[in-house]
C-alpha cells in the first residue's frame, strides 16, 4: 500500500512502469500480437504504405514493419537490460572493493577506472566489434567493457560515505568479516541510487544498441532489431519515410519510457533530490 | 578474572602532538560482574571500549595488554579477533538509530548475525531472532519493522538483542540509555540488568557511562576516569557513600540530588595535559606537590583504590 500511495502523484513512474509493461509484454507474447512471420519476405507487397492489412506498412523486401517492431522489441529491451544488469552488478561489486578497503587496492582501481573513463565510448565499442566480429556476444562484451566504469565511480563513492556509518561498525563489533558486512550491510544501502542510475542507463543502451546495429555491427541484418531495421530503410528515407519512422518511433517511445521511470523512481526513492534539482 | 587490562595505552597523532586518550589504564573486570567507567565526556571511555574490541582506526596507538580469559587480544590476529567479537565480547552502541541497518529490518539484522556465526540455516534464525526479541522486550510480530518504524527505546532493546545473538560472555554497553526519556532509561537500565545479572552463569558486563544515577543502579564496581587515567576505582556503594578522589566527590556533587555544584574549570586537553596530576588545576586540595609530580594508585582498603597524594 505504501508503494502505491507514493506513485499516485508520481505520473513519471506511472506512465514510464506501464509503457515499459507494455513493452514487456509485446516482447513476451510477440507471437500472439504481431499478425505476420516478421521474416516472411513477400516480394509483390514490397513497400506498401500503412494501411488497413499493414499496420505500419512493409519494408523492402515486403515484410510487415508492425510484426517486425513487435519482435524487435525482444532484442532491443533483452540486450539493454542484460548489458545494464552485468555493468551495475560488476560496477558494484568492484566499487564496493574499492571504496570498502581503500588504499592501494582503491588506487588501482580507480585508476584502470580512469583509464577507461578516458576512452570514447562507442569508439572503443566499434573497436571491439570490429576485432571481434559482429555478434550479439560481441555487441554485448564491448557494451559491458565500458559500461561498468560509471557504476564503479558511483559505487565508491556510496560506499565510502556508507562505511563510515555507525551500523558498519556495529557489525565489525558484532565479528562480521568484511564479505558479510559488504555484501549485507554496504550493497543494501548503497543499491537504490544505483538502480536509478541503472533505469536510466538502459535508455542510453537501448541507443547505443540501436547505433551499432544501425552501423553493422550490433545485430545483423535480417534480424528484427530496431537499429538494423532503421539501417535496412535508410535509402528509401525520401521515397518510403515509414520504414524508418516506426521503428525509429520504437526507439524513441522505449528511450522514454525508461527515463520517465528513471526520474520518477529518483522523486520515489529521494524526495530530496527533486526539490534540489527543481531549484 | 574474565578480562584484565594493563597499563592500555591510546594515543592518537594529531598536527599539535598526541592526543592521549588513554594513558596508562589498569581495570580487572570478574566474571558476573558488572563495572561501571564513569567520567566526563572527552576522558576517554569510550576509547577504551573501543580499545578492548580494537575497533579503534588505524590512526590509534595502541600499547599495553588485554586480557581475556589470559588470551592478549591486542596481540590476536586479525580473524582470531573476529571471532572474539559478538561471540565473546559484544558491544552495545549509543543511538541506536545510526548503528542499525537502515536496510534491513530488525530481525533480518539479528538473523545474520546468528547466521554468519553460528552457522544457523534460514528458518533457525528467524526462529531465535523472535526469541531474542521477545526477551529484550519487543514483541515477536514485530520482526519485520525497520529501525526508523521503531521507537528509540524500541531501538536501543533491538540493539540489545543483536548484542545477545551469539551469547557472549562479556557485553560492552556504551551509554546504552544516552538520548532516551528518563523512563525508558528506566526500562533499559532494566532489561540491562535481567540480560547480565538474571542469566545463569551471570554475564559480566563494561557499562560506559556518564549518568551517575545508572551506574548506581547497575554495577557492581565502579572506576572513575579522568583525561585517560583511572583516578579511582572501587566497589559501587564504597565509592559513593566515601568518595576519595577530589574529582569522585566533584562529580558525585554536580548531580542534582547533591545540589548541582559545579567544578571550576574545564577538562583539560588530551593534547596538552597538565603536569603532575591531571586534575590539580581545578582541585580545590591541589598541593605543590600536585603540580610537578604524578601521583600513583594508592591502595586504600579492600579494593579500594584512588590516584591521589591527599585522599
Amino acid at each position: 500500500m505504501y508503494i502505491l500511495e507514493v506513485t499516485r502523484g508520481k505520473k513519471m513512474l506511472l506512465t514510464g512502469s506501464i509503457l515499459i509493461f507494455g513493452f514487456m509484454a509485446l516482447a513476451v507474447f510477440a507471437p500472439f500480437i504481431a499478425p505476420y512471420d516478421p521474416d516472411d519476405v513477400k516480394v509483390e507487397e514490397r513497400l506498401l504504405p500503412p494501411g488497413e492489412h499493414h499496420l505500419m506498412g512493409t519494408d523492402g523486401f515486403g515484410r510487415d514493419i508492425f510484426s517486425r517492431v513487435v519482435f524487435g522489441t525482444r532484442y532491443s529491451l533483452f540486450l539493454a537490460l542484460v548489458v545494464v544488469s552485468i555493468n551495475l552488478l560488476l560496477g558494484l561489486m568492484v566499487g564496493s572493493i574499492a571504496g570498502y578497503f581503500g588504499g592501494l587496492v582503491d588506487e588501482l582501481i580507480m585508476r584502470i577506472v580512469d583509464i577507461l573513463l578516458a576512452f570514447p565510448n562507442i569508439i572503443l565499442a566499434l573497436c571491439i566489434v570490429g576485432v571481434l566480429g559482429p555478434s550479439v556476444q560481441n555487441l554485448i562484451l564491448a557494451l559491458v567493457a565500458l559500461g561498468w566504469v560509471g557504476y564503479t565511480r558511483v559505487s565508491r563513492g556510496l560506499v565510502l560515505s556508507i562505511k563510515e556509518q555507525g551500523f558498519i561498525g556495529a557489525a565489525k563489533a558484532l565479528g562480521g568479516s568484511n564479505m558479510y558486512i559488504i555484501m549485507r550491510h554496504i550493497i543494501p544501502n548503497a543499491f537504490p541510487p544505483l538502480l536509478v542510475l541503472a533505469t536510466l542507463h538502459v535508455s542510453h543502451t537501448i541507443l547505443s544498441i540501436a547505433a551499432l546495429s544501425f552501423l553493422g555491427l550490433g545485430v545483423q541484418a535480417p534480424t528484427p532489431e530496431w537499429g538494423a531495421m532503421l539501417s535496412e530503410g535508410k535509402q528509401f528515407i525520401f521515397t518510403h519515410p515509414h520504414v524508418m519512422i516506426f521503428p525509429g518511433l520504437a526507439i524513441t517511445l522505449s528511450v522514454l519510457s525508461f527515463n520517465l521511470l528513471g526520474e520518477g523512481l529518483r522523486d520515489v526513492l529521494d524526495p530530496r533530490a527533486r526539490e534540489v534539482l527543481n531549484v | 578474572m574474565l578480562l584484565k587490562i594493563t597499563s592500555l595505552r591510546v594515543y592518537f597523532k594529531s598536527a599539535d602532538g598526541f592526543v592521549k586518550a588513554a594513558d596508562g589504564v589498569d581495570l580487572e573486570l570478574y566474571p558476573g560482574e558488572i563495572l561501571g567507567l564513569v567520567g566526563e565526556t572527552g576522558s576517554g571511555k569510550t576509547v577504551l571500549g573501543l580499545a578492548i574490541t580494537r575497533l579503534l582506526p588505524k590512526t590509534a596507538a595502541v600499547s599495553g595488554e588485554v586480557l581475556y580469559r589470559g588470551q592478549n587480544l591486542l596481540a590476536l590476529p586479525e580473524e582470531e579477533m573476529r571471532k572474539v567479537r559478538g561471540r565473546q565480547v559484544s558491544m552495545i552502541f549509543q543511538n541506536p538509530l545510526s548503528s542499525l541497518n537502515p536496510a534491513l529490518s530488525i530481525g533480518e539484522q539479528i538473523a545474520e548475525v546468528l547466521r554468519e556465526h553460528q552457522g544457523l540455516k534460514r528458518k533457525a534464525a528467524w526462529q531465535r531472532a523472535g526469541e531474542l526479541l521477545e526477551l529484550t522486550g519487543i514483541p515477536a510480530k514485530w520482526i519485520r519493522s525497520y529501525p526508523h518504524e521503531l521507537s528509540g527505546g524500541m531501538r536501543q532493546r533491538a540493539m540489545i538483542a543483536i548484542g545477545l545473538a551469539c551469547a557472549p560472555s562479556l557485553l560492552i554497553a556504551d551509554e546504552p540509555t544516552r538520548g532516551l526519556d528518563v523512563t525508558i532509561q528506566v526500562q533499559i537500565v532494566e532489561l540491562l540488568h535481567a540480560v547480565t545479572k538474571g542469566v545463569s552463569p551471570p554475564r559480566s558486563m563494561l557499562l560506559i557511562t556518564h549518568d551517575l544515577g545508572v551506574a548506581a543502579a547497575l554495577t557492581d564496581r565502579l572506576a572513575v576516569m579522568y583525561a585517560g587515567k583511572i583516578v579511582e576505582y572501587g566497589r559501587t556503594a564504597e565509592v559513593f557513600r566515601n568518595p576519595r578522589h577530589p574529582y569522585t566527590r566533584a562529580l558525585l556533587d554536580s548531580h542534582p540530588s547533591n545540589g548541582l555544584i559545579a567544578t571550576r574549570g574545564f577538562s583539560p586537553s588530551l593534547i596538552n595535559l597538565p603536569p603532575g596530576c591531571s586534575f590539580h588545576p581545578r582541585c580545590k586540595k591541589a598541593r605543590k606537590k600536585c603540580a610537578h609530580e604524578p601521583p600513583l594508585v594508592q591502595r586504600i582498603g579492600m579494593d579500594h583504590g584512588v590516584r591521589c597524594f591527599y585522599a
